[in-house]
């Protein structure tokens, strides 16, 4: 790894830059991202459903009719 | 036509629609038109020089008690038009040409529920008007008892429903001189049996299976301005 400020080569260990003084500051672990946890988003294409709305087979006006 | 003019019809009018699957050109037909058919109507009359004061609506569509089930029969109110002829062209628009089972429905006991309709009295001039419309020959009645959405109290035989229509000797469930009940139906049993037998009818035969496509608008508001 690089020191931040003066680019100094470092240790993987090191917690100060040997050159500059500078501290080392280490990402915490789950700041770190992985090759793997990359995510690439892709543009899907829109998929359009038409889906027929369909109508009221008799509407509440009607009611079946009583017993004569 | 001045004579004419002192009277106001106070119309009452049921239409039975056969709502099986081969009955979708005519059912579109009155769908399309049910909002102006007030304003038709009454035009129709104005022509013939009478004058409608109330106009109501009720609708029975009908199917088939063995195939059908719970939709062989459905039933509105009256609908008062034109105050709510939005009402009505909303119902008809939900009524979907579907069903049927074998070719005869049960049209004979939609006729006897519009014949017990709740009708209005009173009026200078009555007309209390049935409308039948189908493309099928009808079953005798109680075909369909083996359904068990079969009503009770139903007409038991074609004599009984007779009696409920009546003629000048027995007075039916409705006045003599007003009811009229207007067939758009094959000349068919048992529609032919009714045309024969009772009092008041007119019959403008169909072809049947053919949803009444030969009908057009313009008939139907003329005949049922005739039977006014």
């Amino acid at each position: 790894m690089f020191c931040g400020y003066c680019g100094a080569r470092l240790k993987e260990d090191s917690n100060f830059c040997g050159k500059c003084g500078t501290k080392v500051i280490k990402m915490p672990e789950e700041l770190k991202w992985e090759e793997e946890d990359t995510v690439t988003f892709e543009k899907k294409p829109e998929v359009i459903i038409h889906q027929e709305k369909e109508s009221e087979d008799f509407c509440n006006y009607f009611y079946k009719p009583e017993d004569l | 036509m001045g004579e004419n003019y002192l009277f106001k019809y106070n119309v009452d009018m049921v239409f039975c629609i056969d709502a099986t699957a081969s009955m979708r050109p005519v059912i579109n037909t009155v769908k399309n038109n049910a909002l102006n058919f007030y304003h038709d109507v009454t035009a129709a009359m104005e022509r013939k020089g009478k004058h409608i004061n109330e106009m109501r609506i009720r609708v029975i569509a009908f199917r088939d008690y063995l195939a059908d089930g719970d939709s062989a029969m459905m039933t509105t109110d009256f609908f008062r038009l034109p105050e709510q002829s939005k009402d009505f062209e909303r119902c008809v628009k939900s009524i979907h040409a579907k069903g049927g089972g074998d070719t005869p429905e049960d049209g004979l006991e939609a006729l006897g529920y519009a014949i017990k309709s709740k009708w209005t009295p009173g009026g200078d001039k009555r007309r209390n008007i049935i409308v039948v419309w189908t493309d099928a020959p009808t079953h005798k009645l109680g075909y369909g008892k083996k359904s068990p959405c079969y009503p009770s109290g139903m007409a038991e035989s074609f004599g009984e429903l007779t009696s409920w229509w009546g003629d000048e000797q027995c007075p039916g469930q409705i006045s003599d001189s007003s009811k009229r009940l207007v067939l758009f139906a094959p000349y068919e049993e048992e529609w032919s049996v009714v045309t024969e037998n009772w009092n008041n009818v007119i019959h403008y035969p169909s072809t049947a299976g053919n949803g009444l496509e030969d009908l057009d608008y313009k008939e139907i508001i003329d005949a049922i301005g005739n039977s006014i």
